[in-house]
């Protein structure tokens, strides 16, 4: 009986603390994946009713396309607030402590603001005309946020690049004591190394970080020229993350683990 | 030197020589070959190739020289001591990260939602 209650409590333990580690996060992708899957069956229906309207513009075909019209704004904007923050889980998952990423999460929060009160805003017009004025406004303003998203999308890569700096460190703190008092020259020279390698790692790693946020911020992004040198960057750190890690493995396996 | 003619007397033995030079005396085993002419054959045929089989297996057996490969020692597999380090999640993380960008990518949408025909040129 005693056993029963104590398997009972790990479970309870273990199903608590797997809901509120990925919790967030879970909701965040399942909003995400929910607005979108909303946007796209409203646009879909929109698109056949401003079709209908435009060939024969009656009233009773306006009235339908107007409201049509208000759903695909809701769930437009409401899924590109909910990819904002979406975003800012998928950064702040990864417990980085990072404080050069703060602007950019400052950035998701007032886009996934933005977006919500579009989306309120936008329920409330009846007329077409209306209707153009928010649609004008809104393509004015909106480059400004829709560029925070694709920052967001960086500095989620760049999260996980600090983290596995974080872990690289954790690890060696650990594995250091279990070195031998005596070091050999060649154990030695490994080690020299790693303060060098990873300080490079971490000066990319801040130079991919001012990147992120371009001088210029006027007009429309065009995602391919703003990501592929962030990508060659990226790609570069990941390659000295992996070989500072074989550092690691290979002084663990020759020089901390017994020999057989 | 008597020429001596040899007569056959016997009655028995006369018909008998008539039944043979008229081909009556074969009568009998020319209807039973006439008969069974088909199951003659089969047999014929089976034990033609029984006969053939035993001689084939009779030839088989003779002792042929066969050339064989040398024989080679077995082969005892290298057994590799699998290491594990206490790094190896860690590297797999960095080995399953993606550089690729925009990831998660951004649908594309319409942020000219109106019922113009054309909003902005």
């Amino acid at each position: 009986m005693k056993s029963l209650k104590l398997v009972i409590s790990f479970v309870f333990i273990f199903v608590a603390f797997s809901i509120f580690s990925n919790g967030a996060c879970a909701s965040s992708k399942t909003d995400y994946d929910y607005q979108w899957a909303k946007y796209r069956e409203n646009y879909s229906e929109f698109s056949l009713l401003k079709r209908d309207y435009l060939s024969n513009p009656t009233l009773d075909n306006q009235q339908k396309a107007m409201l049509s019209a208000r759903h695909s704004l809701l769930a437009r904007d409401m899924a590109k607030a909910a990819y904002a923050r979406y975003l800012m889980d998928l950064i702040n998952n990864k417990n980085t402590g990072y404080k050069e990423l703060d602007p950019i999460l400052s950035r998701l929060d007032s886009a996934a603001t933005y977006f919500t009160s579009q989306a309120q805003l936008s329920q409330q017009f009846v007329t077409p005309t209306d209707l153009k004025k928010f649609a004008i406004d809104y393509y004015e303003s909106f480059n400004i946020h829709e560029r925070s998203l694709y920052y967001g999308q960086v500095a989620a890569k760049v999260a996980s690049l600090v983290r596995f700096q974080i872990d690289a460190k954790d690890q060696l703190d650990a594995m250091t004591p279990k070195l031998p008092a005596e070091r050999p020259a060649a154990l030695q020279a490994r080690l020299d190394d790693v303060p060098n390698l990873a300080a490079n790692i971490n000066s990319k790693i801040a130079f991919i970080v001012s990147q992120i946020i371009g001088e210029d911020e006027t007009g429309p992004l065009s995602p391919d020229n703003y990501f592929e040198p962030i990508i060659v960057k990226i790609e570069e750190v990941r390659q000295l993350q992996l070989q500072l890690v074989n550092q690691f493995i290979d002084i663990d396996i020759n020089y901390v683990q017994p020999k057989i | 030197m008597s020429n001596q003619k040899f007569e056959i007397t016997n009655p028995e033995a006369i018909k008998l020589i008539s039944n043979i030079k008229s081909g009556q005396a074969f009568a009998p085993v020319k209807s039973f070959l006439t008969k069974y002419r088909w199951l003659i054959i089969g047999i014929l045929t089976l034990s033609a190739l029984f006969i053939a089989i035993l001689i084939g297996k009779k030839i088989s057996r003779t002792s042929t020289p066969v050339y064989l490969p040398p024989t080679i020692d077995n082969v005892t597999p290298t057994v590799s001591r699998q290491v594990r380090s206490s790094f190896d999640g860690l590297r797999n993380n960095i080995i399953n990260f993606s550089a690729t960008l925009p990831d998660p990518a951004l649908p594309a949408v319409d942020n000219q939602i109106s019922l113009e025909q054309i909003l902005i040129e």
